[in-house]
């Protein structure tokens, strides 16, 4: 206790002393003694303008994190060599990433924040939308405009206004894919009479395949309530045991593509064969096809963005972009290049690079030609809500190791096949 | 003596931890993105603080804390998004209900010792992350509750500017520190400290092991349950992996221990030095192959425990008289073994008491 | 009823992975008093062993696995002698000793997901060997690579068994487990011993990986999701009891098949935690287990 004794003025005078130091202190300048919010608006552009990439590099999205990474890489090249920003005397573009790892929202926001301090005018990411939740967050508070790869229908229920999603809702990918399955069978004689949905018991997936299965069912289609699993299984017995007994003709399955891989195999180990079509973003990755090895051969699957679609400028790109990376385009590479594009559109027609001028040139926008528009539905314009009406998505098939888009037609570049 | 301690005494680390962490922005943090480094370590500490009452006084060095920062944060976003509650007072709601879950874990925390309490709150952790994912109609599932956006709104806690919700943070600091203080130097921290040396003396000695521990679960809880509602006003929406899951179940023991269980100062300082560090590598290395910043971090926890397993507060006062005077805190006042005729002591003037 | 069979062969395939893992960690656990929150980590190492092994020589590398279990006990030894073994020495009291081990096994755990995901990025992987496929015997389906993988998991228990229970080493290990400071009266070197169960148990781990490479998909964090299973199993089993774990990790193989297969898919875990904060309380010695070791 002898800590105790010790006089208390003295304690008191050290302290006031440390105290009166730091305030002291302050005559060197901070953020507090900066005149106003921190200014990312500025007259001139100069050579260079920067659009932030807040996306997961690091953690389990690593890869899709990368791969957006590498479509916007490629749509800036393409810009700046066709001259830049002709409005704003061809300045270039720059793609800054920003590391907003793959589940901790606190260091998503600090990488976002640190973007836009750093000059980012806009930003494209960043794929999860849980992510995305909390990068769209600091952007709307930033009032900096956000392109997203992300789906999920929470993100733009919330009505932020410096949000824009180029890619479908996931309540609206559900209804269309159970058409464009229907009906990609039904032009090479097939059909469904009993149809299977398995997910992770995440919210965009169980939207979509519940969705998915109601149009089924609304079709004539015999569904049973779908089943979902917490992702990160470590084993499937139980998922391919609830499938086997509902012996479906077709099987709707979403995950990550390390519990889809799982999946897969263990329904074709039990002899399992029924057509599959999957959900998200995992199964049109490269990586979904070596590991799955032959196993992904005839699966189908719903996808926002395909690197064979007959839009502008698409079929350069991907094969730049195949030759760059030894791999073709994947989707959230390509939706990521769209982005570049739309912003830069934005930037040529509002002749400026402040984020309020781009934000209102987004909302204004009505592309319909070149890779701005190179989305599926060929416009991309945006509501309200920051979503993109004229959205489709499409659904693809594996052959031969690389998804092809075999629907709709008018976008199809292989004819679905069915064993 | 320890019923005598003036209260000034006892508001000194409180003042101090106000009077530097406002201080800051004026001189140290130059940069917006820092700022928010600073906010989310202030969070994180707010939240060690409420650890540190029953992980580093009462020894129960759980994992799970986690769970009552979620209940916090949900219940807060719960009480905004359904019925327009301002989360002045839902934090305090949330802290009440979290207090009541505390209470219920008095149970397991008097039958469990150690490494057992620890794994027990591990999986609770994982029970509750799962549940929320589960019933998303209730709590959003993996997508979270996100609170409707407002700017400048200081009653509905969305402030003009991060900095000044920083400012705001500070005081919620302050309050927490004051709170482990108080909670220190009372009996309820003698008692705290008996029951973790050794239960069954503590007992002996007279000490109501369960009222003690229940009573310390409670504040515990409180208050790491307001850091949760902070940590969903900062980010504006919650999921089940920052509000349940077992990672955000391991910072906040983190920050404590590697700052100094059990002292008054740890959790901010561990605060300090860990999620900036974390933080601030992760932006570092973000262009760099991914992985770097992972394991940096854990080398720098795994060296600060190895050279001194109680934290850097304890390292700090081992440094020597000169640096003990600058921090106004040291183990042998304020979490060192307790002394038994001081419980003898305390208990005797409690049972006198009318 | 085929669903039923189904659910009890998986469940024993899958909990047989499941009991080595916990016996592995059970080992430690029992006699070293470490909460090994890198167990499952070392587990991934195993995976990615098995998988560059594979990858180089084909179906050969398989017969490596073995080798790869016993490299990543020895790492597991590093580990143990330059990080946790100071606490061990330093310590006043058990909690002294625990709490740091707790933070340092959490911290190498990140250490090692990072330097895994550093070297392999974060791309699943997965290996194709001669034990694809299934046999289908009377309409129940057996994955060839889960069924073989049983086998050694069972060969492997079976192994340290016998060592636990039959030779001079053993009476050893349980004489420290019983009573630490007696059997170092009686001529029993703790430190090595410590040292050697650690190893002992970090080598079941990068054996069950090398087993789980073959048929699952692996990433840097694959290996996590084991580690609050193995906790679970080992306190179900008796803290310290490798044959409880073993067993108890059969019967969380089966449950966890059955909720899931039952119930509701997601809730299989949820099952299995509340069913271990119900032992935990109610039995703290673990179903099987007969001392009181809390």
């Amino acid at each position: 206790m002898s800590m105790l004794s010790r006089s208390r003025l003295t304690r008191a005078a050290l302290f006031a002393t440390v105290a009166g130091a730091t305030v002291s202190l302050a005559a060197c300048g901070g953020l507090a003694t900066q005149p106003g919010p921190v200014a990312t608006l500025t007259e001139e552009c100069g050579a260079t303008i920067t659009i932030g990439a807040p996306l997961p590099l690091s953690g389990p999205f690593t890869d899709f994190g990368t791969n957006s990474l590498q479509g916007m890489q490629l749509a800036a090249e393409e810009i700046n060599a066709a001259g830049g920003i002709a409005s704003l005397g061809g300045a270039k573009l720059s793609i800054v990433p920003g590391d907003t790892s793959s589940a901790d929202p606190a260091q998503a926001s600090t990488a976002t924040t640190k973007l836009i301090e750093d000059g980012a005018v806009a930003l494209v990411g960043a794929w999860s939308s849980a992510v995305t939740n909390s990068v769209s967050t600091v952007s709307e508070e930033a009032r900096v405009p956000i392109l997203t790869q992300s789906w999920a229908d929470t993100l733009s229920a919330r009505g932020y206004e410096y949000y824009f999603q180029p890619p479908p809702k996931s309540s609206e990918i559900g209804g269309a894919a159970t058409d464009y399955m229907t009906n990609a069978a039904k032009s090479v004689g097939v059909s469904f009479n009993t149809v299977a949905g398995v997910g992770p018991n995440d919210v965009a997936n169980t939207q979509q395949i519940t969705t998915a299965l109601d149009a089924f069912a609304a079709g004539g289609a015999t569904t049973a309530e779908p089943t979902f699993y917490a992702p990160g299984i470590t084993d499937a017995s139980p998922i391919v045991n609830r499938l086997a007994d509902q012996k479906a003709d077709l099987i709707l399955l979403s995950g990550s593509p390390a519990d889809a891989s799982l999946i897969v195999k263990a329904l074709r180990a039990r002899g399992i064969n029924t057509p599959i079509m999957g959900f998200g973003g995992a199964f049109v990755v490269p990586s979904f096809a070596d590991v799955m090895g032959d196993g992904v051969e005839g699966l189908f699957a719903v996808s926002a963005w395909n690197w064979d679609l007959p839009l502008d400028g698409v079929e350069a790109s991907a094969k730049t972009y195949e030759t760059e990376h030894g791999e073709f385009m994947p989707m959230e590479a390509g939706e990521s290049w769209v982005d570049v594009y739309l912003l830069a559109q934005a930037m040529e027609d509002s002749a400026s690079c402040a984020p309020a001028d781009i934000t209102s040139a987004l909302r204004d926008i009505d592309a319909t030609k070149g890779p701005a528009a190179a989305m599926p539905g060929g416009t991309v314009k945006f509501d309200a809500d920051g979503t993109n009406p004229s959205a489709i998505p499409v659904l693809i098939q594996w052959q031969d190791g690389t998804p092809r888009t075999v629907w709709p037609k008018e976008y199809q570049s292989a004819k679905p096949v069915f064993k | 003596m320890n019923r005598l301690v003036p209260p000034l005494k006892v508001a000194l680390p409180a003042i101090g931890v106000l009077v530097a962490a406002l201080s800051l922005p004026y001189w140290l943090i130059q940069q917006e993105y820092i700022l928010t480094v600073a906010i989310i370590a202030i969070i994180w500490a707010i939240a060690g603080q409420g650890w540190n009452v029953i992980g580093g006084y009462g020894g129960l060095l759980s994992f799970g804390h986690s769970v009552f920062f979620g209940i916090g944060a949900y219940t807060t976003a719960m009480l905004t998004i359904f019925w327009g509650i301002t989360p002045w007072i839902g934090m305090f709601v949330g802290a009440a209900l979290a207090a009541l879950l505390g209470a219920v874990l008095t149970f397991p925390a008097l039958r469990l010792k150690g490494v057992y309490f620890t794994l027990a709150s591990f999986v609770l952790s994982l029970l509750f992350a799962d549940l929320a994912t589960h019933f998303r109609e209730f709590t959003g599932g993996d997508q979270g509750l996100s609170l409707p956006f407002t700017r400048d709104n200081p009653v509905m806690f969305q402030f003009g500017s991060k900095l000044e919700l920083y400012f705001v943070l500070c005081f919620f600091l302050a309050g927490a520190t004051l709170i482990v203080a108080i909670v220190a130097k009372s009996k309820l921290g003698l008692f705290l400290r008996a029951s973790r040396d050794d239960a069954d003396a503590a007992r002996a000695a007279g000490v109501n092991v369960t009222r003690t521990r229940l009573t310390g679960l409670m504040i515990s809880a409180a208050v790491t349950s307001i850091a949760g509602s902070l940590m969903l006003e900062y980010l504006r929406y919650i999921d089940p992996l920052t509000g349940l899951g077992a990672n955000t179940g391991f910072i906040i023991a983190l920050v404590a221990l590697v700052g100094g269980r059990g002292t008054v100062l740890g959790p901010v300082i561990g605060a300090a030095v860990i999620i900036p560090t974390q933080q601030i590598l992760s932006s570092t290395f973000a262009s760099g192959p991914s992985g770097l910043a992972g394991m940096a971090y854990a080398l720098i926890v795994i060296v600060i425990m190895l050279v001194n397993s109680r934290g850097i507060v304890a390292l700090l006062s081992r440094l020597g008289r000169a640096v003990r005077r600058l921090l106004p805190i040291s183990r042998a006042r304020t979490g060192g073994p307790s002394d038994p005729d001081e419980i003898r002591d305390a208990v005797e003037t409690e049972r006198s008491r009318p | 009823m085929e669903t039923l069979i189904q659910v009890l062969v998986s469940g024993v395939l899958v909990g047989g992975l499941y009991g080595i893992i916990s016996s592995g960690l059970s080992l430690s656990f029992g006699i070293s008093k470490i909460a090994n929150f890198a167990h499952a980590d070392f587990l991934t190492i195993g995976m990615y062993a098995t998988i560059v092994t594979v990858g180089a020589l084909g179906s050969v590398g398989l017969l490596l696995i073995p080798v790869i279990a016993l490299g990543v006990g020895l790492l597991g030894v590093l580990v143990y002698v330059l990080l946790l073994r100071r606490s061990h020495v330093t310590a006043t009291n058990e909690d002294d000793a625990h709490l740091p081990q707790i933070v340092i096994t959490a911290a190498i755990g990140i250490l090692i997901q990072s330097a895994l995901l550093s070297l392999f990025s974060s791309q699943d992987r997965s290996i194709s060997t001669v034990l694809d496929g299934s046999w289908l015997v009377g309409g129940i389906s057996v994955s060839r690579a889960q069924a073989v993988a049983f086998v050694i998991a069972l060969v492997a228990f079976i192994v340290i068994d016998v060592a636990v229970n039959r030779t001079e080493f053993g009476r050893g290990l349980r004489a420290i487990v019983d009573d630490g400071e007696a059997a170092a009266a009686v001529g029993v070197n703790r430190g090595r011993m410590l040292s050697i169960s650690m190893g002992i148990g970090i080598a079941l781990a990068g054996l069950a990986g090398g087993l789980l490479a073959t048929y699952q998909t692996v990433n840097p964090s694959s290996g996590f999701g084991y580690l609050a299973i193995a906790f679970v199993i080992i306190v179900l089993g008796g803290l310290g009891s490798i044959r409880g774990a073993f067993l108890a990790g059969v019967l969380v193989g089966v449950v966890q098949q059955a909720t899931g297969t039952y119930i509701a898919l997601d809730m299989q875990n949820v099952a299995i935690w509340v069913v271990f904060l119900v032992v935990l309380l109610l039995r703290p010695n673990g179903l099987f287990g007969k001392r009181v070791v809390l």
